[in-house]
This record gives structure tokens, sequence and C-alpha cells, in this order.
């Protein structure tokens, strides 16, 4: 394991490679992975800081009874704000940005996957998060809760404020996504050579699977917010029941998102405890091997419980039962990791520094709120406890302690490598002090608030209820909160300019990142490290494996001759074999611009200005026209570097080799996850139909959709010969079968939107007509990104066809990838809309 | 398993098919009415298994090919193919919703893992004449090269959506209702749940020719397959209409409605069914971390 320290002169160039534009524009261009996770996790705790506000605001209303400070209007848009800002615009965001700044540190990777993603999922983040705060600028604050449940959130009875949350949410879910796709794929792609995934740090394993939830739960979350605007925005009726709709199918599609969003935010907490836990006990984590099953399975099973939250819906009451049961089972897999680090902490002798007091603060807040969550597990007491302040209290242990101490602690962890500089102390202790009584002290009595009857989200109380000593005792503890976390800042402050220097591992912790200096540079390694075991720091003295060698090899020769563009070493994702040297783009103004059309189109929808949409949009598409157009004197280039042929490694890789096919992938993953959602949607309502299509509206023919459906299957013929020719090099052919593919998708999308502009009804005639046109709109939209994907590789491999290389072949990869989804998909679609009325 | 217990297994499965002359429908609650034609392919099924591996363990280090924990696994597959299908279970299963889902889950996530465990094909094969034996290899043999055929059985995504398709499409009223007046579909539907569920978990399974999805994938692979199962489920649980009307006046004798049958049906499919897949992951999962943990050492803290 060895880290190049001093530079030969010849290598002053590297450097420069790695350095970002200076100035305004330089800001808005980077795409490197330590500024924006920076970035990350400083807005997050910006609205961190402002969701905390707002509860002293909402604290204030309720310490005494009979309260009339705020009034109950004002209240409800704080609680709204305030949950949704710590839900969506705190735990989700920072923990992706810290993913973000640490995840190539401790993979031993020079950047992530995906830079220029990194650069637009911060820039979608931080419009959504402002879209969402500027309500209370207009003065139309969301007020329908964090939840958002219809119909309350529907356009009956919620103003324009719902509209903020839903679009300023949007933004958030599509940074979220993408962030998920980042983490992802440079956990896959991106690890040190020799690291397989067996020797992954658990902090890593954590936010693998979690970036693999996001994945699924934020799209469907996505999908809902859509439908749930489409309802307010353009009249259809999905949430609405006197046109057919159902409002409990919202509240389905949000808890298949929340009840994983609560181990999406819980997962990562759990990578970082077990990464302080090992480092202040000296040892590895325990029970390695069942501690990774355990996330693995808490990731697994979260998404089949999310009925859970709904025991008070009126459910089958058989199916209360099976849900108590079952989500007795998830405490299972958290135990595992509470017990490991039990174990690993037994006959330690951890020096009690900051980072450790949060992690004590977080178990023993953690297991309090999951015995209350034991507790709630149990229908009968549910059922007495839902809408009381006991709920409050156990969602706050939980989420507190089991996410924000663990921040916390993390924090204090790994800002000295951020920074350099180690934090004072005695600061750290008192506000951890501070932050843990102030805790126990606002919500401990919450708890009996709850069992004397004290319902939640209602702004006051009157004086009979006796609860005016307990109310003032928890407003005072969250003032204390206050104090501890403006007491953490100002220690944080204080280090940058008079910390200690923290030097490179002020932890002896066993994990890459303390294997380069505080603050790390920006290109993080100069010469990638190689991993020995599951502790590369800790095994330094082990004797090397003999593959060990060759890896050394390639490592060697990336530092002795590095390339003039930014470059990384892309391993196996299973072995972490170097697999190719792999290019990675330098500062991008495109990320930042597709951001700002989204954001433009999203104020357009608020507004009901569709001129600002269609600037928007049309911005989104150029800005991501410009960001895909491959650059071929950049190809050029890197095909003759010679750097990367020392190393013995290819600078083009194809298939699960190469950073582009899983991003492929996990684009299909996505757009199927929303199809998926839809069609869920699509039967949830004709359950609950008489007559499927509703109020006696025609079944859709097959008069244009019969024609659709042969266009897709030539497409899809034309897209299979298309390979052959390809790799045959038969030029006519090959434009004649990818083009054809492409017209045939084209086709097939005239068809279906024929089709839906000639039926007799519109979208929002009952929830039958909205599903079908939206589900048809998504299948149009697929093959409209099928089509134009497929003709511009058409266009492209034409003239590369005698030439064609790996590049070449990884695009159509890529196409055939993208195209065929949209036609399945949209043949699927196709399938259902005409087939299932007759069958149901 | 010995070849003799393989045989006596047989021969108690020929017993059993013994009392199926007597079979009335009407009659059935509770009672032993075997399905004579299921009797007899099981019994056949086992004893051609069991000739298979007389022959191959005859043979130097066959026990090594199929050692007898696989074997094992075979006969306990059977042996839940035969509580499914021939114990009055299975006349349950046409009275009650739940009890029948209680059936295609055993057939599905049970029997079929472990009678893939024992690797059927390979073991069969021995039980022909050494002619045919050849012929058969052959013939798979020419199956693996053809290359469209190589690559729909090694297609694990193909599979994993032949897998739901047949779980989906029979769950359909009519066609569910179909298989439950006609005895020889409902046959028919045993039989393409369990061939179909031996394809999918032999992407998992399949001791001897494994297919290309590595082990690390089997938890993605039964993540996406207990997502749309769980939503199968959730729409049988959260159903305000029975979906299956015939079952009406056969769960009555019960004390159920038809509805009841149906959430509790849902459920099962929903939650028990769902921690199999869930179980059989962690499995996989947990056994290659530990495989690849083997090579590792657990450091001291350097100092």
């Amino acid at each position: 394991m060895s880290v190049g320290t001093a530079a030969p002169p010849a290598q002053a160039g590297f450097e420069r490679t790695w350095q970002g534009h200076p100035g305004l524009r330089g800001w808005l261009m980077e795409v490197n992975n330590q500024p924006l996770g920076k970035r990350f996790m400083v807005t997050a705790i910006i609205f961190f800081l402002l969701g905390g506000v707002l509860a002293l605001l909402m604290r204030l209303q309720l310490a005494v009874s009979d309260n009339d400070l705020l009034g109950p209007q004002v209240f409800n848009q704080l609680f709204t704000m305030h949950g949704s800002t710590m839900m969506y615009l705190f735990a989700v965001p920072f923990l992706e940005g810290l993913a973000l700044y640490l995840l190539p540190l401790q993979l031993g990777s020079r950047d992530v996957a995906f830079p220029r993603l990194t650069a637009f999922s911060y820039w979608t983040y931080l419009f959504g998060g402002v879209l969402f705060y500027a309500s209370f600028l207009v003065g139309v604050v969301p007020d329908a809760g964090w939840f958002a449940y219809t119909p309350l959130s529907g356009p009956r009875y919620a103003g324009l404020g719902v509209d903020f949350w839903l679009l300023g949410l949007s933004l958030v879910e599509v940074a979220g996504i993408t962030a998920g796709v980042e983490i992802l794929v440079t956990i896959l792609k991106l690890r040190a050579p020799g690291m397989t995934l067996g020797r992954m740090p658990l902090f890593v394993w954590t936010m693998l699977v979690t970036g693999g939830m996001i994945i699924f739960a934020f799209t469907v979350l996505l999908t809902a917010t859509i439908l749930l605007e489409l309802d307010r925005a353009a009249g259809m009726a999905f949430f609405d029941p006197e046109r057919g709709g159902n409002s409990l199918l919202w509240q389905h599609l949000f808890w298949f998102f929340g009840h994983p969003e609560v181990y999406i935010a819980f997962l990562p907490a759990t990578g970082i405890v077990s990464a302080v836990v090992a480092a202040f006990a000296r040892r590895p984590v325990v029970a390695h091997v069942l501690v990774v099953v355990a996330i693995v399975m808490t990731g697994f099973l979260s998404f089949g419980l999310w009925v859970h939250h709904m025991f008070a819906t009126g459910l089958p009451e058989l199916a209360m039962h099976f849900f108590g049961a079952a989500s007795l089972m998830i405490a299972v897999a958290s135990g595992i990791q509470v017990f490991a680090w039990i174990a690993t902490l037994w006959g330690a002798r951890p020096d009690y520094r900051t980072p450790f007091l949060y992690l004590l603060g977080f178990f023993l807040i953690f297991v309090v709120g999951g015995m209350t969550g034991v507790m709630v597990a149990v229908v009968p007491f549910d059922l007495q406890v839902h809408d009381t302040y006991f709920v409050v209290a156990h969602f706050h242990y939980v989420l507190i302690g089991g996410v924000v101490f663990p921040v916390f602690a993390g924090l204090a962890f790994w800002l000295p490598k951020v920074t350099g500089r180690l934090l004072d102390e005695r600061a750290g202790a008192a506000s951890f002090w501070l932050s843990f009584v102030g805790f126990n002290l606002t919500f401990f009595p919450m708890h009996i608030m709850g069992f004397l009857g004290m319902p939640r989200r209602v702004y006051t109380y009157p004086a009979t209820l006796g609860l005016d000593a307990h109310n003032l005792v928890a407003t005072a503890g969250a003032f204390m909160i206050a104090l501890g976390t403006a007491v953490f800042i100002g220690a944080f402050l204080h280090s940058l300019r008079r910390g200690r220097p923290a030097g490179e591992d002020p932890w002896q912790a066993d994990t890459l990142e303390w294997s380069v200096s505080s603050p790390p540079p920006i290109f993080a390694f100069r010469r990638p490290p190689v991993a020995r075991g599951r502790h590369p720091l800790w095994e330094r003295g082990r004797p090397a494996a003999a593959v060990e060698a060759e890896h050394q090899r390639v490592t060697a020769a990336l530092d002795a001759a590095p390339t003039t563009w930014r470059a990384t070493l892309s391993t196996d994702p299973l072995t972490g074999a170097p697999q190719g040297v792999q290019w990675l783009p330098g500062p991008a103004m495109s990320p930042f611009l597709v951001a700002l059309g989204l954001l433009i189109a999203a104020i357009g929808v608020v507004a009901n200005l569709y001129i600002l949409d269609l600037a928007g949009v049309v911005l989104a598409v150029g800005a991501l026209a410009r960001w895909l157009q491959p650059d071929e004197a950049l190809l050029e280039r890197l095909r003759q570097d010679p750097a990367p042929r020392a190393a013995g490694l290819p600078v083009f890789t194809t298939g699960a080799a190469s950073t582009g096919w899983w991003g492929a992938l996990c684009l299909v993953v996505i757009l199927g996850t929303m199809f998926g959602a839809l069609l869920y949607a699509y039967f949830y309502l004709s359950l609950f139909s008489d007559a499927w299509p509703q109020g006696g509206l025609e079944r859709p023919g097959w008069g244009l959709a019969g024609p659709a459906t042969g266009a897709l299957l030539l497409a899809g013929a034309g897209l299979w010969g298309s390979r052959r020719a390809f790799h045959g090099g038969r030029r006519a052919a090959f434009v004649g079968l990818l083009g054809g593919s492409a017209a045939g998708a084209a086709a097939a999308a005239v068809l279906v939107l024929v089709e839906l502009v000639r039926l007799p009804f519109g979208p929002g005639v009952n929830a039958y007509a909205s599903a079908h046109f939206t589900l048809s709109g998504l299948a149009i939209l697929a093959l409209a990104m099928g089509t134009a994907v497929a003709a511009a590789t058409t266009h492209r491999l034409e003239r590369r066809l005698e030439r064609r290389d790996a590049f070449d072949t990884l695009q159509l990869q890529v196409t055939t990838m993208l195209h065929g989804f949209a036609l399945v998909a949209a043949l699927a679609t196709l399938v259902v809309l005409h087939t299932s009325p007759v069958l149901l | 398993m010995s070849p003799r217990a393989a045989w006596t297994t047989a021969a108690l499965t020929l017993l059993l098919a013994g009392p199926a002359a007597a079979h009335d429908p009407t009659a059935a609650r509770g009672a032993w009415a075997p399905d004579p034609l299921v009797a007899f392919n099981l019994a056949a099924l086992a004893a051609v298994y069991a000739l298979g591996l007389r022959r191959l363990w005859a043979r130097d280090g066959g026990a090594k090919v199929v050692t007898p924990r696989r074997a094992g696994a075979f006969a306990a597959g059977l042996a839940v193919l035969v509580a499914a299908l021939l114990t009055p279970l299975a006349a349950i299963a046409e009275e009650l919703n739940w009890v029948h889902m209680v059936q295609h889950m055993l057939l599905m996530n049970v029997a079929a893992p472990l009678v893939v465990l024992g690797a059927p094909l390979r073991v069969t094969l021995w039980a022909l004449p050494v002619g045919a034996r050849r012929a058969w290899g052959g013939a798979l043999g020419r199956l693996d090269g053809w290359r469209p055929g190589g690559y729909l059985l090694g297609q694990a995504l193909l599979m994993w959506a032949l897998y739901g398709l047949v779980l989906w499409v029979w769950h359909v009223p009519r066609f569910y209702e179909a298989a439950l007046r006609a005895p020889r579909l409902h046959d028919l539907q045993h039989l393409s749940f369990f061939v179909v569920s031996c394809l999918f978990w032999r992407v998992l399974l399949d001791p001897v020719r494994r297919l290309a999805l590595s082990r690390a994938l089997s938890v993605v692979y039964l993540f996406a397959t207990s997502l749309h199962a769980t939503l199968l489920g959730v729409f049988m649980a959260l159903s305000p209409a029975a979906w299956y009307p015939i079952y009406e006046p056969r769960v009555r004798a019960w004390g159920l409605t038809a509805l009841e049958d149906q959430q509790v049906a849902g459920l099962i499919m929903w939650m028990p069914a769902c921690m199999i897949y869930a179980a059989i992951a962690a499995v996989l999962f947990g056994l290659w971390l530990h495989e690849e943990g083997e090579r590792e050492v657990e450091p001291c803290r350097a100092t």
C-alpha cells in the first residue's frame, strides 16, 4: 500500500489537468466530487438550520396552552415545512453529499463515475430547495404535511403552496435519483485494484444498498408527485373519488417510498457508526459478513412493509396481524448491527472524544426509539397512540437518534479530513452534552403527553389538559438543542482558523481516505492505491499476495506517466481487477444549464405560464444534447495517448466493464420503475371500480394500436439485426436496420398519439381516462427517447463503421439498451391498456 | 439418499395413488384423494431419478458430481411435491383460496428450488440406456450450442420475466376459475408453475450447469421478484371484491367469506412468500460473502 508523495517535475502537468476554472464561471462549471460534495453538505446543513428554526417557532407556539402566537394556519405551514425540510432537504442530500465526497477517497478513486452528473444533481437539489422556500416569499406556504395526503393536498382543498411543494420536491427527487446512480456506479466500477466486493468498508456497503434503494423509492415518489401535480394542474382524476379516483392510492405510492426512505436515511448513518466504532475500538467491526447481510436485507425487506404506516386506514383486519409480525422482522436486521457494534466495543478502551460521544448518544437514543418502534408495531397499541405525541416522540428518537447524532459523529470524525484542522475537544463535548440533554428534555416528555391524549399536528391545547409543564420543558429542551448546534458550528468555524493541524490520520483509522493529506488533493490520489484487505491502513505490514504485484505494476505505470486528461482506474465490479483507464470530464456548463431549464419549467407550472415551460424544456433538452454529444477530437486524442497502453489497459471498455453501460442500465431501471408505478396506479384504480373502463367509456380498440404494435415488433427486429450488421461491418444494412428501427419507433409513437387525440373523451373525465392517457403519454415519451438515441447513433456510427472500436461498440450497446427498453415498455403498455379492460 | 430410499419413496407414492379411484370432489374435505395421473408422474420421476442416481454413484467419483446432500434435497423436494399435490392439502385447496395459495407457494418456492438443487437433468440422464443417454446428452449439447437456444436458456432476465408472467397470468380471474373447473387444466397450471419455477431457480441454484448469474446478483434477482410478487399480493389482499366467485359456495363450510379467504391468500403471497425470497437471498449472499472472506485475515491494529 503506497501513495505517491513527491512529484517529479514531469508530473506538474498532472495537477493542472485537475484544476477547475477560476471565478464565478468556474464555480458554475465545477464538476469535481470534492467541492460539490462540500457544497451538498453545506447546503444541507443550511436547510437543517432553517428546519430547526421552524421547529423552534412551533415549540414557542406550544410552550403554553391556548397560545395564539402563530395561529393554526401558520402552524400547519410550519410543521409541513419542518418535516419536508428535514426529510427531503437535509437527511438524504446530506448523506449523499457525504458519500459523494467520501466514496472516491474510501474506494481509492480520483473522482466519482459521472462528474457532470454530480454537478447536475447538486444544482437540481439547490434549485428544488430554493423553490420550496420561495413559497415563503410569495406567501403561499405548503400546509398539507410532509406526506401531503390527498384529498387535503388535492386541487379542491389546497392552494398554490402545495404546487411549490410538489415541484420543489420533484427537483429534489431528480437530484436524489441522479446522486443514487452516481453512488451506485462509482462503488461498482471505481474501486481500488484488489478491493473485491467482500473487502469494501461497511460505509461503502451501506451506500451501495442505499443507492439501489434510492433508485426504486425516489422514482416511485417522483411518479406520485407528478400524478398529483397532473391532478392539480391538468384536471386529472387519479386521487379524486368523485371521478373514480382513489385517495388511498396516494398513501400507497407515498409510503412505498416513505418506508424505505427511513432506511435510506438510516443505513448510511449505520455506515458512519461502523466506521467510527471500528476506529475508536481499534479493531474491525465484529461479524463483518453478518453485518453486511443485515444491511442488504434491511434494504430488501423495507420495500414490502410500507403498509405498516397505514394501520389506521381501514385495511382488512387480517392484514394487521401479518404486518405486526413482519414489522418486527426488520428489527432483527437492525438488531444484528447494534449487537455487532456492542461486541466490537466490548473491552475496548475508546477515547471519549467528540465523535465517540455523539456515537454513545446515538446508541442510547436510537435504542429507545427502536423500543417504541416495537410498541407501535403492535396494532392495537398503534391505533391508540397513532395521532398523538407518542408517535412524534417515537420518530424523533429514531430520526434524530438514528440519523442526526450519527451525522454529527461523522462530521466530527471526517471534518479534520475535509478541513485539515481538528475540532476543539472542549467545545465538541459541550455541544454534545447540550444536544443530548436538550434532546431528551424535548422529546421524552412527549411520550407521556401522547399517553395523556395530546394530539399531534394541532396548533394548541387547552389548559385543562394539564400538559403545560410538559410542554414548557419540551420547549426549553428545544432551545438547548439549538444552543448545542450553535456551539458545534462555532467550534467548526473556530477550527477553520485556529484548529490544530489534523495530519493524515488523526484517529489511526483503517480506510483509504486516511492515507492522503488533509485536506486531500483535488485528485485524491496521484498514484491509485491498492487494497490488500478490508482494512488497508491496518494491513500495511501484511505480506502481499501474488496478484498484488500485478496491481502495483498498473498503478506504478499510471503514476510514472500520468495522462494529460482527467483519468481514474476502472475496475471489475466483483473482483476489483483493473479493467481500463477511465476518462473523466473536466469543467462543464451543461449540467448547470439542464438544471436551470428544469427550474424554469417548474416555475412555469407553478405560475401557470406555459411559455416558461416551453423555454425551460428547450433549454434543458438543448443543454442535455450538448452534454451527450461525443467530442470526436477528444476521442481521437484518447485513442492516441500512449499512457494507458503503458499500464496495459484500454481507454475504452464495453459492456459491464464500462461505466456508461452501468449508467444506461440505471436509467432503464429508473424508467422501468416509473412504468411499474404507473401500472400499479392503473390496476389499483381498476380494483376499486365496478366497471373498467369506468363510466361506460368505450374499450380502446386495436384500430391504431394494432399497427403500432406491428411497428414496435418490426423496430425490435431491426434493432436486433443492426447489431449483427454493425459487427459484420455492413454499412448499408446497419443504416437501414437501425435507422428503420428508429423510424418504426417514431411511427408507433405517432400512432399512439393519434389514437389518444381521436378518443371521444379527455384525460379528466375519470380516473380510468387519466391513467390511460398518462400511461400512453409515458410510452410516447419513452419512444421519443428511443427514436432520438437510435437516430443519433445511426448517424454517428455510419461514419465510424469501417474504423469501429470499443467506444463505438459501447455506444451501440447503450443504444440497444435504451431503445430496446423503450420498445419493450411501449409494447407492454399497449398490450396492458388494450387487453386488461377485456380480461378484468 | 440411497437408491433404496428413493425406491421406497417411489413405492410409497404409488401406494398413495391407490385410493384415487374413489375420488369424489363433493366429499373431498380432508380426505385422501390423490389424482392418479399426478401420482403416477411423481412416482415415475422418483423412479427415474433413483435409477440414475444408482448408476451415477456406481461410477468412480459419481458421488462427487451429485453429493448425497444434493440427492437429499431432491428427495425433500419430491416429498414437498407429494405433500402439496397428493395429500388432503390438495383437496382442501379446491375449496379454500388461501390453502390453494399455500399449495402454489410450496410448488414454486419450496419444491422447485429443492428439486433444482438435486441436479435432476444430470441425474435422470444416467437412468437412460447408454445409447439414449448419448442421444439426449447430444441433444442437450446441441441445444446449448444452438445460439438462440443457449441464449434463451442462459438469460436470467428471461427466466425472471417468465416466472413473473406465469404468476400474474394464472391469477387473471377467468384463467384461474377455468383451472378450478377443469382438473386437467388445473394439472397444467401446477405443471407450468413448477416447471417455470425450476427454470427460475436454476438461474441461482443449479449445481451443475451454473448460469451466468453471479451469486452476488442473486439478491437483485430475488428482490426484483419479490417486488412484483408483493404487488400481486397487495392487490389480492386489498381488493374490495372477491376475484374468484367460484369459491363463494365452497368457503362457507369453513366459516369464511370468499373475500376474507382471498385476503389471507393475498397476505400469504405478500409476506411469507417474500420472506422465502428474502431468506434464500440472504443465505446465498451470506455464503458468497463468507467464501470471499475465507481469504481475509482479520488484522490487528498496526500501531
